[in-house]
């Protein structure tokens, strides 16, 4: 009953993270690769793997969330039981958008509905906002949505950072 | 050595310069010996002093420098605390006005102000000579480089290295910070408050409980705003994890949790130094904000730590310590570090540990942060300027080498401090289970209600991968595709409890990054939800410990929830949850077991937070940059850290201090029918135009009267008596009386006599001339 019907990536990580994007690229990691490929028709295979070199060029388009993902692309994943979880990059659905100066109450309420997000706190009053990004979108869109905006000074995840013991 | 009193009037006989040599002779005779009784003890303090190299405090053989006490006070203990009239009547006729009255077991040490009438040598003698006197003595400046008596100070090699072996490894004297010889400048300071953003303080520890900073503005429990920022009953600082009021730091023993990790950096900030219990910090006593942004699972959030890096600010901290890297640059955390140094906040940031494969990395080529918020930096593809309050800290062994973990940078990293085998404190292990779930037995009783979009949550009573039963979210096979299905749990109480946690074993298989478990928790009954963690791919088919994080403390109708998310492409086996439990801490460490080793540039980090701290104990006006310099420029430089740190060196905390002690000033005045000059050494007055000297705290100033022809020198007054040289330290003020020379003698040497010139040479002066008047005399009682 529980044997899994085909094994997924094998990748074990912790975080729910660059959604979908990351899903597609890490099909051809030389790990993926091993266990994702033996269940795909080889032109399924070739189709990926075109479909992953333009989400890779497209990439270079993107800011830094799309420095993070590629990043994952080249990380290698042990397949070992993990008795420690590789380290967040940022808090899942979370966003930090900051505005620029000046701009109304209510076209800030507007944007931020607009992108699907949530606030879950004003930091600075009228400029920075710590939003949840809502419909399991990713951190990543919300970010290229939010940043599309002439209002928005910047907009980056709520990156994470590890204690040095 | 000289005597604290010589100098004569001029005679024009022969008999009277006789009778003068004579007199002269058997004063500094009386002297000599009185001031050799006087200073035995001192002499003894003196031999248990530890030579430093070329340092201020190397004395040889029996030369002590002169005035090395506080001008013009005295300390007497009176034998079984004479009557108080007596004591008062004394006191009138010393001149002497009470300072202090200092209890030490049961006795009474007092510390009096003398007038000027008597130096302080005449008073401690006259003091001495009454039979109600117990002892008398200067007030001396030392305590010089006396270590402290914690009991496992000898396992702090960062602060003392006699090549002690620490945990096995032994190490080289001298490759420490010199702690001791900076404590006798200064141990730390109660009016300076470093804050920790950390996984929290335990600040119930009895070594680190002196020194934690209570929030003057808030009245604890009251469950009041009382200074109005926000926070409801901050009195140690606040958890920006969990937002709640308890800092307390959470102890998680899974492999890679956090194990105290914020507690072990306040401990080597300022452990409570010379309570004769576990360790002392670089500051003996300071005042340690507790600042939680990170929890069990050794992450810190960038919003958790811009809010404690507002904290910090409003609420007066001069120093952060920031032990965690991360490989992001986020402008909101560089906006953040710059409005600390706006304000004049340092900011101490660890360099880090070499990443994933723990071989330090060159952060000039692999910038991290905050540590390269203290070079130009790119962040998020702006450029962003070098911040003058960041000081990033790479981790030096016990032979002064970098630690091989350590990363480096010859722009990006500052300094090195001791980072490899140090002792701190650690939080109690004594912890409490206030929830815990195996759902072996009536599962259904726990009360758990689920739901969602496409919701399979229960229980399975398969034993294959449990002991016995699991909670699971799909019991049946695989999940569904746009899943978004939760289980809750009963509520709990953390009323009364401290640093609380979620964890339990997982067995997990689903799509990576897309599908996975998401852990909330809700502090008001299911109101309100915080996600706390979630995890996503596979456990390979083992079920394993899994930390989740923080619980809210001291809320009585708390609740956590699993929620299982999925997308529209595969589904599989799922989540399996057993053991969900939640802890706290309970009670307070026991003080002689919780102290525990550690390695890593979070430890280097609060050795140099520490140091800042001190500097700002001596010299509360500096200014970050200055801060930064004076640790900087004074720093022990080694050949391993050449071109991997930019100061190329290893923190020294005496020199540091040296560099920052603030000047004091001597006055001189000058009065009397006759005019003369005051000179100083070191030079820095000349009083006919200068009468004011800076000079540095804790140095010896010379002063010597030069009469004009015509003038002669009748004495000191203020901080000095007598005529003879005027060694004082400074913040001093001296009167230097000068009159009318009388009409010259019939038979005069020239100024020889028993003049004595002032000034250092006045030790070869007065056998020089008494030999010269003795052959004199000679020479004329032959003539007869």
């Amino acid at each position: 009953m529980f044997p899994p019907r085909r094994r997924n990536g094998g990748i074990d990580s912790d975080s729910i993270r660059c959604s979908r994007l990351t899903k597609l690229v890490s099909v051809i990691t030389p790990f993926g690769t091993e266990n994702a490929m033996t269940c795909l028709p080889d032109l399924f295979h070739r189709l990926t793997q075109l479909v992953t070199v333009m989400m890779c060029v497209s990439a270079v388009w993107f800011s830094t969330s799309c420095e993070a993902t590629n990043r994952n692309v080249t990380e290698p994943h042990a397949l070992a039981p993990s008795t420690k979880p590789p380290a967040k990059r940022f808090a899942p659905y979370e966003v930090l958008v900051k505005f620029k100066g000046g701009i109304s109450q209510q076209r800030i309420v507007s944007l931020l509905r607009e992108s699907r997000t949530d606030v879950i706190a004003e930091i600075q009053q009228g400029r920075l906002y710590h939003v949840r990004t809502l419909d399991d979108r990713s951190v990543e869109s919300t970010i290229t949505q939010l940043t599309s905006y002439p209002e928005v000074e910047y907009a980056e995840p709520n990156y994470r950072y590890e204690t040095q013991k | 050595m000289q005597s604290p009193i010589i100098g004569t009037k001029r005679r024009s006989s022969m008999k009277k310069i006789a009778l003068c040599w004579v007199g002269t002779i058997v004063g500094i005779a009386t002297a000599v010996v009185a001031w050799s009784e006087l200073v035995s003890g001192d002499r003894l303090v003196y031999a248990k002093q530890k030579q430093t190299a070329g340092g201020m405090t190397t004395l040889s053989g029996d030369v002590r420098r002169p005035a090395h006490y506080v001008p013009g006070e005295v300390l007497v203990k009176f034998r079984n605390e004479a009557s108080s009239s007596r004591i008062a009547s004394l006191n009138v006729d010393m001149g002497a006005k009470e300072l202090s009255a200092l209890s030490m077991n049961a006795a009474v040490v007092h510390q009096y102000k003398l007038d000027g009438a008597l130096s302080v040598e005449e008073a401690v003698l006259k003091y001495q000579s009454n039979p109600a006197v117990e002892y008398a003595e200067p007030n001396y400046l030392y305590q010089l480089q006396a270590l402290p008596n914690d009991a496992q100070f000898g396992t702090l090699w960062g602060l003392h290295n006699t090549g002690q072996a620490v945990n096995g490894t032994a190490g080289r004297a001298d490759a420490d910070i010199d702690a001791p010889e900076a404590w006798d400048i200064s141990t730390g300071s109660p009016n300076v408050i470093v804050a920790v953003i950390d996984s929290g303080i335990a600040y119930d520890h009895p070594d680190l409980a002196p020194n934690i900073w209570r929030n003057p503005g808030e009245i604890a429990g009251d469950g009041v705003d009382n200074d109005n920022n926000g926070l409801i009953d901050d009195v140690h600082g606040w958890d920006f994890l969990m937002n709640d009021n308890d800092p307390m730091d959470p102890v998680d023993l899974n492999p890679g949790g956090n194990g105290g990790h914020g507690t072990h950096v306040a401990g080597t900030i300022a452990g409570a130094g010379n309570n004769g219990t576990g360790i002392t910090g670089v500051m003996w006593t300071a005042r340690l904000m507790a600042l939680k942004a990170g929890g069990v699972d050794r992450s810190l959030s960038t919003t958790g730590i811009i809010s404690a890096i507002q904290y910090a600010i409003a609420k007066g901290a001069r120093v952060i310590n920031a032990s965690f890297i991360g490989p992001e640059c986020s402008l909101v955390f560089y906006d953040a570090v710059r409005a600390a140094n706006d304000a004049g906040v340092l900011f101490v940031a660890a360099a880090g540990n070499g990443g994933d494969d723990g071989i330090g990395d060159d952060n000039d080529s692999t910038p991290n942060f905050p540590s390269n918020f203290s070079a130009p930096s790119v962040c998020a593809g702006q450029q962003t300027a070098a911040l003058a309050n960041v000081i990033a800290v790479a981790a030096t062994d016990q032979n002064d080498q970098l630690t091989t973990f350590s990363n480096f940078g010859a722009t990006t990293v500052q300094v090195a401090a001791p980072g490899i085998g140090i002792n701190s404190t650690r939080p109690t292990s004594n912890i409490t289970t206030a929830l815990f779930h195996t759902f072996d037995s009536n599962p259904t009783g726990l009360g758990y209600a689920f739901g969602g979009t496409n919701s399979t949550w229960g229980f399975t009573n398969s034993s294959s991968f449990s002991q016995l039963n699991s909670l699971t979210d799909s019991p049946t096979g695989s999940y569904q595709n746009n899943t978004d299905s939760f289980a809750i749990g009963p509520l709990f109480s953390t009323t009364g409890q401290r640093g609380c946690r979620l964890d339990s074993r997982v067995r997990l298989q689903t799509e990576l990054d897309t599908d996975g478990v998401l852990v909330e928790t809700s502090p008001n009954t299911g109101a309100s939800w915080q996600i706390i963690n979630g995890t996503s791919g596979s456990s390979n088919g083992q079920f394993v410990p899994f930390t989740w994080g923080d619980v809210a403390d001291g809320a009585a109708d708390s609740r956590f929830r699993f929620r299982f998310i999925s997308n529209a492409s595969q589904v599989f086996d799922g989540v399996y949850l057993d053991n969900i439990r939640i802890v706290c801490v309970a009670g307070r460490p026991s003080a002689t077991t919780d102290y525990q080793f550690f390695q890593g540039t979070s430890m280097a980090t609060p050795h140099v937070a520490g140091l800042a701290g001190l500097l700002l104990s001596v010299n509360p006006t500096l200014t970050v940059a200055q801060l930064r310099n004076a640790i900087l420029s004074t720093v022990d430089r080694k050949a391993s850290l050449s071109g991997r740190v930019s100061s190329g060196g290893r923190i020294n905390a005496r020199a540091a201090l040296t560099s920052v002690l603030p000047n004091s000033t001597v006055t001189v005045n000058k009065v009397g029918a006759g005019t003369g000059t005051v000179t100083s050494n070191p030079a820095g007055i000349d009083c006919r135009a200068t009468c004011n000297g800076q000079f540095p705290q804790g140095s010896t100033v010379n002063l010597t009267a030069t009469p004009d022809p015509g003038s002669v020198f009748a004495g000191w007054s203020g901080d000095c008596t007598g005529t003879g040289p005027c060694s004082l330290t400074p913040n001093g003020t001296v009167t230097a009386t000068f009159n009318i020379a009388p009409p010259p003698p019939a038979a005069s040497e020239g100024g020889g006599g028993c003049a004595i010139a002032p000034g250092a040479t006045g030790d070869i002066l007065l056998p020089t001339m008494f030999l010269i008047s003795l052959a004199v005399l000679l020479w004329r009682m032959r003539r007869r």
